[in-house]
């Protein structure tokens, strides 16, 4: 069994845990975060809008507000964010 | 092992002269393991092509079933070749039902949500996988002895790269959570890895439980209620609060109170987009995945397409699960640090950087 996990994960993993890479791969998954935060964001707020824009008949306006407002607020989401988990990924 | 004289690097393994010592070092030789793998992964490769063969001839008469159309020898001739196997080989997002309590919903009433009580596809393998984990899991902690077996040596190994992983993540405000951590890595990972046994996808009554947004959904939220219940128990229902609601701020100033109150705004919707973000990765990835290699496979008469996918596919899925748990295990530490550590960190920052300007500023005057 050692030896076939020594061959898939190479000699140094094998009988010692993998110490460090965790802080590696919280950068990873929270830079997945970012890009889904922004996306689900501005879909929502642009999805919204198009809503508003059928009850009221305004086409395109509230699409276009909601597109920018929610792109504004996906970054300022962002932002925070990578402010709060990089520091504490940084500690 | 070695007849007496010291180990060399063509022994196989060979273990460090300090038997008695805890941290085993196993080195393994290029000659020996490398044959063994090659063997072990070409037998894989293998008979992995002959069960998906298998599932293709034999659970093909379900597609209509699963993707609403079937291609057949008219549907063939009327759409041609590449068309006609994507279509029926296309994977619904909606689970299908294996049992309805009732009267079941009628087909043109299904909306984006629909609410129905059913035991689907996505529900049946999740609770064989489940079952199959913790019967596992059961056999491994049972023969627990002080010289482990081969079993007990790789959960061991399994665990504390888990728990080194998380530790190295979050300190030792992590350690009382990497269970949980460990938890949702191996369930989330032998759901993912399920899609992949050839013909769990092929047939009505199975499918793999991440490729459905209602598991991955309910994961995310058995998640997001764990931040949730970690924040109020360690803070306090005032001292969490106080994070998305900081009114205290207005105390200082109103400008201070304004901007905490902003912020707090930011929190909030952050705190609210866990879940739908959590679950929504895992779904589209696992469902992308799956999508693919029914497609392919259903086109690919040269079987080794599927098989260099099934490649990409184990490593994807792998990342998925442990992007999950990762995400998990910050967001719960971020759920229970203060508002008032928050701000501290920050205002020492400001000073370190005030500091940092005030040396700075006589050597460039």
């Amino acid at each position: 069994m050692q030896r076939e996990c020594a061959a898939i994960l190479g000699p140094a993993r094998v009988g010692r845990p993998m110490n460090g890479h965790g802080k590696s791969f919280g950068y990873f998954a929270l830079f997945t975060e970012i890009g889904l935060v922004l996306f689900v964001i501005t879909l929502g707020a642009a999805t919204a809008g198009r809503w508003l824009d059928g009850r009221l008949d305004t086409t395109p306006l509230f699409l276009t507000v909601g597109f920018l407002g929610g792109a504004l607020l996906g970054a300022a989401l962002d932002w925070r964010l990578i402010s709060r988990f990089l520091r504490r990924l940084d500690d | 092992m070695t007849d007496g004289r010291p180990p060399t690097r063509h022994d196989g393994v060979s273990v460090s002269s300090d038997q008695n010592s805890l941290d085993r070092e196993v080195q393994f030789t290029s000659d020996k393991g490398s044959g063994i793998t090659l063997r072990v992964l070409v037998l894989a490769i293998v008979g992995l092509l002959v069960l998906n063969v298998a599932a293709l001839v034999f659970l093909d008469v379900e597609q209509e079933v699963r993707s609403g159309q079937v291609c057949d020898k008219v549907a063939l001739e009327a759409e041609g070749y590449p068309a006609c196997f994507i279509k029926a080989n296309l994977h619904l997002p909606r689970p299908h039902e294996v049992w309805v309590m009732g009267k079941p919903v009628e087909e043109a009433n299904h909306g984006l949500v629909t609410f129905e009580v059913s035991l689907t596809d996505s529900l049946v393998t999740m609770i064989g996988i489940t079952a199959l984990v913790l019967v596992l899991g059961t056999i491994a902690a049972r023969g627990k002895r002080d010289v482990p077996g081969r079993l007990q040596n790789f959960v061991e190994w399994a665990y504390e790269s888990l728990h080194a992983f998380g530790s190295s993540m979050g300190g030792a405000r992590a350690a009382r959570y990497i269970p949980l951590f460990a938890a949702f890595f191996v369930l989330i990972l032998a759901f993912n890895w399920s899609g992949l046994l050839p013909g769990i996808s092929q047939t009505s009554v199975t499918r793999a439980p991440t490729s459905d947004l209602n598991v991955t959904l309910g994961l995310a939220l058995v998640a997001f209620v764990v931040f949730e219940v970690e924040g109020f128990r360690r803070l306090g229902v005032r001292g969490y609060l106080s994070k998305f609601f900081p009114v205290g701020e207005f105390r200082k100033s109103i400008g201070a109170g304004l901007v905490a109150v902003f912020v707090g705004i930011l929190e909030l919707i952050l705190e609210l987009i866990k879940p739908v973000t959590l679950s929504m990765r895992l779904f589209g990835n696992i469902f992308g995945g799956e999508v693919a290699l029914a497609v392919v496979t259903g086109l690919a008469l040269a079987f080794f397409i599927p098989v260099a996918l099934y490649g990409l596919e184990i490593i994807l899925t792998f990342v998925q699960a442990l992007i999950f748990s990762t995400l998990t295990l910050m967001f719960i530490l971020a759920a229970i640090e203060s508002h008032d550590h928050e701000e501290e960190h920050m205002g020492e920052e400001s000073m370190d950087a005030l500091e940092d300007a005030r040396q700075q500023s006589p050597a460039t005057s």
